[in-house]
């Protein structure tokens, strides 16, 4: 059965400027990535690989240092790398949302969660403050945040690490978007709070019919929760495939290498 | 917030405590008694006059004891009387308070209604034409001689244009204004001292708002801003500028005793019957009792100062104002 | 280095050679009076103008050069050392030592600096040597905070941890080890203060609280200005644009030493 991606990458080519001088680095260099409607897609690799500013370009999220060269981003019929600004902010967050690896620096400090929360609501579903804050309140349920209502009223800083991550998730499910980015969301927390976050994750994907990109340099998360892997090295997919696939039978020997590097327990 | 208010005023006794050394060190550092300098500059003082002097001041007791004296006549908000004119000090500095302290007010209006938005500004557009002229205006604003400004000033618009008076805070039919009269009356006075005033904080605090608001738009939750689909309007003006604006606060809390020393430089040049000027006619008739009595207030204004702006600062961010549970 | 680095060195430079080598840049006595030819507006025999007393005005200046950059040398030089000597006793031994150090620096900060040293000058009576010392002794609390912090942070490494174990004392710790790797910040502070302290010496002289005539300084040569506004306009300018350039100078020579020593954290 084949189906539409959701989401589709084309020869993506992006540089970067290098600090302190002008010369321009190439961190992504061609990559072809597909989506597939409710799957979770691990995309694994060490940091520097590329991964993080694939992502951030899918919706334009890049820094001013890093530019596009070339490549398509197809997502619901359109390229998205083509669109102009406005119509890829009416994307942002409803259609498309992130969560990012630092709770605590990820959430603005000077406001409630609950009003960073109606934020997103009352933009994107033009609702009105009350509609917004039960809306809002919902969507903390969901991730499993204890007493809801209450907690709207609180400050990130007044929020444990996990706490914020589920806040987090909840902003970027509020508008119940079709694909979910998850950038290294669990490597901020402890390692307690890791599991009960890609629980948390796997549960949404299936109520919410969610599509998820999990990002991440443990390969030992993406066993866990994904059904595909895509492994990426110095700005390329290096290997591609159902995650037990991968898993089983690298084909590439950087894929063999970060599969030895995980720590096993009496073996797999 | 009660608490760290408390905490403060508790922390500011010490602090006062040294103020009044100070300021007691510095006048009596004369290698003479202080009317001996005051009759030096009025001769005829015959040494009997003299030593009666010493004695109406308390000059005859050893040090400490005097130290301990004008700390009592303090604490009883008496300043003592002035060498040059046996008013209280307290009354000459109260009539003069008013006028610095509606100057210095306005000043700190102008920088933040100004500075401010330079600042933003050119951190948005970091590197453009616009941020390239404003650290140039604000490179000169830091090395301008504000006397110097203060002349030129008075030169172009009072002497060659004749749009503004250059001296006093009233015209000299004012009484016989109607009240919108009386303002704009005051308006057109107060113009060149307040801009003087605000000129070299305009500079810092602009420039201080850049790099800030630099940091800032920096930060992780701006991306997430970013990331959720909120028009740059708002990623800009209400997530990071309200990050942004926390510490300009302080910063003008801690300007406060620049406006007040630089008083003494305009009031002078412009008349203005203002604090400053008591100081500078003071300094210049060596009236010490009114010298140490405008250091003192001038330090005290400072402190009140610091903490407004501190208790403002707590109260504006909640990491402090709401404590985590 | 950049532009603007570059003009501040050149600036420093120019006004150092001018200090130094003034009695022979100049063609006048900048002490002759010549009444006839007061408030003479630039021409070729002077090339500023003269002033009311019919002095050159462009020898005045120079020799001013060489007051306002004195004063500003001596009053930083005094500021350095005894804010290096705060900070650092206070950096390092910490404890009742430290708190009693920062709350005299507190304490002082309270005042408006201005303030300060107009009441010492009115005890004390205007004097180069005066204003040169009291103006040192009134800021000296930047660089010791300054220096203060640097050693706090320093304190915990490891070299020092090793010169201890040679036996080495205190005071050799702090002179050989702690205060070089603290010397960048001082030094654009210093530089920073250059300035600072030729802003507040012109301003001192021009209320007559600080260089006295007939001695020369940029400041008391303003003092005339006031009188001759709209009459000799080489009076206000010339004075002023020089203080205003050199002070610009060392201000740019101080950042671009901070940018030399603590390169611009952009990502």
């Amino acid at each position: 059965m084949s189906k539409e991606p959701l989401l589709e990458i084309t020869d993506l080519r992006l540089d970067f400027k290098h600090t302190g001088s002008d010369r321009m680095v190439e961190a992504v260099r061609g990559v072809d990535l597909r989506v597939f409607e409710g799957e979770i897609l691990g995309l694994v690799g060490e940091s520097g690989s590329g991964k993080s500013v694939t992502a951030l370009s899918i919706t334009g999220l890049l820094p001013k240092t890093a530019s596009v060269k070339s490549g398509r981003i197809f997502f619901e019929g359109r390229d998205l790398l083509a669109l102009p600004e406005e119509d890829l902010r009416k994307v942002r967050g409803s259609r498309i949302s992130y969560v990012f690896q630092d709770p605590a620096s990820s959430l603005n400090p000077v406001f409630t969660i609950g009003d960073q929360l109606m934020e997103t609501v009352m933009l994107h579903q033009n609702a009105g403050k009350g509609d917004a804050f039960d809306i809002a309140a919902g969507s903390l349920k969901d991730v499993g945040m204890p007493s809801p209502k209450e907690q709207m009223y609180a400050y990130p800083h007044q929020l444990s690490g996990g706490m914020r991550q589920r806040v987090m998730i909840a902003m970027a499910i509020a508008c119940r978007p079709k694909l979910l980015i998850a950038d290294e969301p669990t490597t901020a927390l402890d390692v307690t709070v890791q599991a009960q976050i890609l629980e948390l994750l796997s549960e949404l994907k299936e109520e919410l019919s969610l599509t998820v990109i999990l990002i991440t340099h443990d390969l030992s998360i993406v066993s866990q929760v994904a059904e595909k892997t895509a492994v990426m090295q110095q700005g390329r997919i290096v290997e591609y495939g159902d995650t037990e696939m991968v898993y089983r039978k690298p084909s590439h020997p950087y894929t063999k290498k970060l599969i030895d590097c995980i720590p096993k327990i009496g073996g797999r | 917030m009660v608490n760290y208010i408390l905490k403060r005023l508790m922390g500011m006794v010490p602090v006062l405590i040294g103020i009044t050394l100070i300021t007691f060190f510095v006048i009596h550092l004369s290698p003479g008694k202080p009317t001996r300098l005051q009759a030096e500059m009025s001769p005829k003082i015959s040494l009997e006059a003299r030593e009666k002097l010493d004695k109406l001041y308390g000059l005859d007791k050893p040090v400490h004891i005097q130290y301990w004296e004008w700390v009592k006549r303090l604490m009883r908000l008496d300043l003592g009387k002035s060498f040059v004119d046996e008013r209280p000090v307290s009354e000459k500095i109260g009539e003069r308070i008013p006028i610095t302290i509606t100057i210095n007010v306005l000043s700190l209006a102008l920088i933040f209604l100004a500075a401010v938005p330079i600042g933003i500004t050119s951190a948005v557009r970091e590197g453009s034409a616009y941020d390239r002229i404003s650290t140039v205006f604000v490179f000169i604003g830091f090395a301008m001689p504000t006397f110097w400004l203060a002349l030129l000033l008075m030169s172009l618009f009072g002497v060659q244009l004749g749009w503004l008076p250059i001296s006093g805070i009233k015209s000299i039919d004012f009484e016989d204004y109607n009240l919108v009269e009386k303002i704009f009356d005051l308006i057109r006075h107060l113009a060149l001292p307040v801009f003087v005033s605000a000129f070299a904080g305009l500079a810092g605090i602009s420039r201080y708002m850049r790099t800030s608001m630099l940091e800032i738009l920096n930060k992780d939750f701006v991306r997430t801003a970013r990331a959720k689909g909120l028009p740059e309007r708002d990623v800009i003006y209400k997530h990071a500028l309200r990050n942004a604006l926390l510490p300009i606060v302080t910063i003008i809390g801690l300007s406060v005793p620049g406006l007040i020393g630089g008083s003494v430089i305009f009031e002078s040049i412009y008349a203005i019957p203002g604090m400053g000027k008591l100081f500078y006619d003071s300094v210049m008739a060596r009236d010490y009792p009114v010298i140490m009595g405008v250091l003192f207030i001038g330090a005290v204004l400072t402190l009140i100062g610091n903490l407004i702006a501190d208790v403002m600062y707590a109260y504006v961010d909640p990491r402090i104002r709401v404590s985590g549970r | 280095m950049n532009r603007l680095t570059m003009f501040g060195l050149v600036v420093v430079a120019v006004m150092a050679f001018a200090a130094l080598f003034a009695p022979f840049i100049v063609k006048h006595d900048p002490g002759s009076i010549d009444l006839q030819n007061g408030l003479m507006p630039p021409s070729a025999g002077h090339i500023m103008g003269t002033d009311s007393l019919g002095r050159d005005l462009f020898s005045r200046m120079v020799f001013g050069a060489r007051i306002s950059l004195s004063v500003g040398f001596v009053a930083v030089g005094i500021s350095v050392v005894a804010g290096v000597l705060f900070g650092s006793v206070a950096g390092y031994y910490g404890g009742w030592i430290d708190s009693a150090i920062s709350r005299f620096i507190d304490i002082m900060l309270c005042f408006p600096t201005f303030f300060l040293i107009l009441a010492t000058i009115a005890v004390l009576g205007p004097s180069i040597w005066n204003i040169m010392v009291i103006i040192g002794l009134t800021s000296w609390m930047g660089v010791a905070r300054l220096i203060r912090a640097e050693i706090l942070s320093l304190k915990e490494r490891e070299f020092v941890e090793a010169a201890r174990a040679v036996g080495a004392s205190d005071f050799r710790i702090i002179t050989r080890h702690l205060i070089p790797n603290g010397i960048g910040p001082v030094l654009v502070s210093a530089t920073l203060g250059v300035a600072g302290a030729i802003l507040t010496e012109s301003g001192l002289s021009f209320l007559g609280l600080g260089v006295q005539p007939p001695v020369p300084s940029w400041g008391n040569i303003l003092t005339e200005a006031k009188s001759t506004l709209g009459i000799a306009w080489w009076i206000t300018v010339f004075p002023g644009l020089a203080i205003l350039i050199t002070v610009l100078g060392y201000n740019l020579l101080g950042e671009g030493l901070r940018e030399h020593f603590n390169p611009h954290r952009k990502q």
